[in-house]
């Protein structure tokens, strides 16, 4: 009885049938008339839905958080970070003025600017002179 | 490549697997014709899904599972159950004498379609049982039974001469 290994010897010896001249050219042709490159990323935020709605969404919640401006270059008065800003740079004058020390001031401003803004984020806000000696 | 849409690449791949996706073409469908429609088939699917082969970890197996599946997309169309002796030029022998090749092929085509194409997976195209499962949708334990059926078989044939 013939061995394993030598029935296996003797099929690998054996050439089968080469595939025709002609199929590579057939084949390529008919298969690079097919071949579909891949889309940009310029393609997918113009022709995906999710995309678009993901972009409108992040422009949106940017406005709402008033990370950005409405109008380029410019900041709304009318917004409520900036009237609270006003709020406590007002406040904090008026505490100087008053004779309260530097901290006693600042932390009037505070509380007024907590007040007066119940929507802006302290960390929007840009008060540097609370933190510095501005009126000494 | 083929995710730039490089044509080139396809060319590449055509000369690296096409041989041995010809022989299982074979293997499957008997006939020279028919195995060359599922080479093209296989190639013009791989084109236009994209560029899949460049997140598989094992591309001539996925290739191999291509070309079965457009195997059976040709019997469905065909609906045609009955098998043709292999066609095509008979098998030329490394050295070996034409009558021995002819016997051969005689006792391939002998095997059915299942163990035909496990033969040519392992022997002839490398392939492990684990990897000729994947291709087949099989288990493993499977592929290596239907091996060890198809060799059974191809002993008696040849090796009582």
């Amino acid at each position: 009885m013939m061995q394993r290994n030598m029935l296996e010897e003797r099929l690998r010896e054996t050439a089968w049938p080469e595939p025709g001249s002609d199929l590579r050219d057939r084949v390529l042709a008919a298969a690079t008339a097919r071949v579909r490159p891949s889309a940009t990323w310029a393609d997918r935020m113009w022709f995906s839905r999710r995309w678009r709605l993901a972009a409108v969404v992040l422009v949106l919640a940017l406005v709402v958080l008033d990370r950005i401006p409405v109008v380029p270059g410019s900041y709304s008065p009318d917004a409520p970070g900036f009237a609270a800003a006003e709020t406590a740079r007002a406040a904090d004058e008026a505490g100087r003025q008053m004779g309260l020390s530097p901290e006693q001031a600042k932390a009037l401003a505070r509380r007024a600017l907590i007040a007066a803004s119940q929507l802006a984020d302290d960390s929007q806000l840009e008060m540097p002179f609370l933190d510095g000696p501005r009126h000494r | 490549m083929l995710a730039r849409g490089d044509s080139g690449a396809l060319g590449e791949i055509y000369d690296r697997h096409a041989p041995a996706l010809f022989r299982h073409g074979l293997a499957l469908a008997r006939r020279a014709a028919d195995a060359e429609d599922l080479v093209q088939a296989t190639f013009v699917r791989l084109a236009t899904t994209g560029a899949p082969l460049l997140g598989v970890r094992k591309p001539a197996s996925y290739l191999h599972g291509m070309l079965r599946a457009a195997w059976i997309d040709l019997q469905r169309r065909r609906a045609v159950s009955r098998e043709e002796p292999i066609a095509g030029d008979p098998p030329g022998s490394a050295g070996g004498d034409a009558d021995a090749v002819i016997d051969v092929r005689h006792a391939l085509a002998t095997l059915s379609g299942h163990q035909r194409e496990v033969i040519v997976l392992h022997v002839f195209n490398g392939f492990s049982f684990r990897e000729i499962g994947n291709i087949a949708g099989v288990s493993t334990f499977t592929a290596a039974s239907r091996y060890r059926l198809a060799i059974g078989r191809l002993r008696r044939l040849l090796g009582e001469q």
